[in-house]
């Protein structure tokens, strides 16, 4: 068989996959096309985040508005930002000129991975950071140490740290709302964020609802049922749980952190590759 | 050469608009596609540029299938559709932006054209009216120097002198290696412009043949009175009497009149299709 021949090829058919050249330039494209979308998206959610940081700190303390303006944050900046790029390819008007750009479905699916998962995710730690050890710093120097509760109030604030135990469901719920928020801006046409936020929320509630009624149908005294996790029975005046088998899950934790966002981007890419206008 | 066969495609499934459709268009011919509102004229252009795909049948642009949307065929391909949309970027920026993913894109021709449209360079896209839109995504689209130009009601908005400009330029670009194809309920739009002409109607082609076939097979003139002895396939009251569309049995040369030909299409389907042997 000869080489050059084939070696042409297999370079035509590659380029018309992934070319480097052409996703940096679709990157550049898309991220400064519609710099309020990107850019604008990012600096409002930031701001947001200032606010209710500095506003709440002090109602709430630091530990609980940390975690909630975390949690809000990377949350709803993901989630509108994964709805505007993606979104963009099911819009009208502006899906068929998109749709109909120079770069393979491989790479305008890359660009969008890209933009949250290795732009906005990082960029918002970053920004937390800064944000929270100034803020944090800032309290600190205000506090007086002569006083007899400085060490206590000292204490009440400490910089969050991304590895504690309620980052174990945050960011996989980042990943997730990602990935819903991809396909979903690919399935609705118009107003996608609401939509897939109704979606959501009903899926969330219809859950909760079917796992109450066949709990309900199966015990008296039910008092309380989350699904994939455990059923609440009041046993006299104790209250009890049943739990789920810790194989089980295991097998649910890994389902929600690993599997289904993983679905769900691959779910995003065949999407687009199939989307019609 | 783009190459249709057995084309089959319906919104719905159940309901097909077009039903094993099958054309050929060849290189270096503009091609005026003629329709009425909803006739499908869009579909079928969405089929060939890949924003839609056929329920079955084969699509074949220069030995591309639509349906991949690989670069290498949205490189040689250029769609205008209808209503476009601009982001609010000056024009310095949308080129910089944008012409990398066209790379036979001619900047000097560009800026050229800009002129003649009266179109400010130094200005943001978003403050351009609708039309002043319209003609910048032309002018981009027809600097692109791509094989396939396919333009989905490319008057629509635009002013009387754009539309002259348009028409001259088009006529100027065309070479053999490209298609150019235009998509028009505004049949007077396309006048002097077209080298065939493709009619459809409800999914269904009515005619396709060129400019010259149709000026040998069809007669189009005026009367004071018409004969009873010829078939007459459109006639509509003028100054001057009755302008009518007839079978062209005494080989008369006569102007193709684009309008008359459409009603004369859409109103005799049938008898017209098959005076052109090739549809």
């Amino acid at each position: 068989m000869k080489l050059k021949p084939f070696l042409t090829t297999y370079k035509i058919m590659t380029n018309n996959i992934f070319s480097l050249k052409r996703f940096l330039n679709l990157l550049k494209k898309t991220i400064f096309e519609r710099p309020t979308q990107t850019f604008g998206l990012t600096f409002l959610v930031m701001a947001l985040v200032l606010i209710l940081y500095t506003s709440c700190r002090f109602i709430f303390g630091y530990e609980t508005t940390q975690i909630i303006t975390f949690f809000l944050g990377l949350i709803a900046g993901g989630y509108f930002l994964a709805g505007t790029v993606l979104g963009n390819y099911a819009a009208y008007p502006t899906g068929s000129s998109f749709l109909t750009l120079p770069a393979s479905s491989f790479e305008k699916w890359l660009c969008g991975l890209t933009i949250i998962l290795l732009l906005f995710l990082p960029f918002f730690l970053i920004f937390y950071r800064i944000m929270d050890a100034s803020l944090v710093t800032l309290y600190h120097n205000s506090l007086n140490p002569n006083k007899a509760d400085y060490q206590k109030l000292f204490d009440s604030a400490k910089i969050l740290v991304f590895d504690r135990e309620e980052m174990k469901y945050i960011f996989p719920f980042f990943f997730n709302i990602t990935g819903v928020m991809l396909v979903g801006s690919l399935y609705f046409n118009k107003i996608s964020i609401i939509k897939v936020a109704l979606l959501c929320a009903a899926i969330f509630f219809g859950a909760f609802g079917i796992n109450y009624l066949i709990a309900g149908s199966l015990f008296d005294n039910l008092n309380s049922a989350a699904p994939f996790q455990r059923v609440r029975l009041k046993i006299d005046d104790d209250y009890w749980w049943i739990e789920l088998p810790d194989k089980a899950s295991s097998l649910v934790g890994i389902s929600f952190q690993y599997i289904l966002p993983v679905v769900l981007y691959i779910l995003s890419y065949i999407r687009l590759k199939e989307k019609e206008f | 050469m783009i190459e249709i066969k057995d084309l089959s495609f319906g919104y719905n499934k159940n309901k097909l608009l077009y039903k094993n459709l099958n054309l050929t268009l060849e290189n270096g011919c503009i091609y005026g596609l003629l329709g009425k509102n909803g006739a499908g004229k869009s579909t079928l252009l969405k089929n060939i540029i890949g924003l839609l795909f056929p329920n079955s049948g084969e699509i074949s642009v220069n030995g591309f299938k639509p349906k991949k949307r690989l670069p290498g065929f949205l490189e040689s391909i250029y769609f205008i559709p209808e209503e476009v949309d601009v982001p609010p970027l000056s024009i310095k920026r949308y080129l910089n932006l944008f012409t990398p993913f066209y790379p036979k894109f001619d900047e000097k021709l560009f800026y050229e054209y800009l002129n003649d449209l009266e179109i400010e360079s130094n200005i943001k896209l978003s403050s351009l009216s609708l039309g002043q839109q319209k003609k910048f995504i032309i002018a981009f689209a027809l600097a692109s120097n791509t094989q396939v130009l396919i333009m989905d009601e490319p008057t629509n908005g635009l002013d009387i002198p754009s539309k002259s400009w348009l028409r001259k330029l088009i006529a100027s670009i065309v070479n053999e290696d490209r298609i150019i194809i235009i998509s028009t309920h505004q049949v007077r739009d396309l006048d002097n412009l077209i080298d065939r002409v493709i009619v459809v109607d409800e999914g269904n082609l009515l005619l396709h043949a060129s400019m010259f076939d149709i000026a040998q097979r069809l007669c189009f003139k005026t009367v004071t009175e018409a004969n009873i002895n010829e078939q007459v396939f459109y006639s509509e009251e003028s100054m001057k009497g009755y302008s009518i569309v007839t079978k062209n049995t005494l080989q008369e040369d006569s102007k193709v009149n684009l309008e008359h030909l459409f009603n004369a299409v859409t109103r005799y389907g049938n008898e017209v299709k098959t005076l052109f042997n090739n549809v």
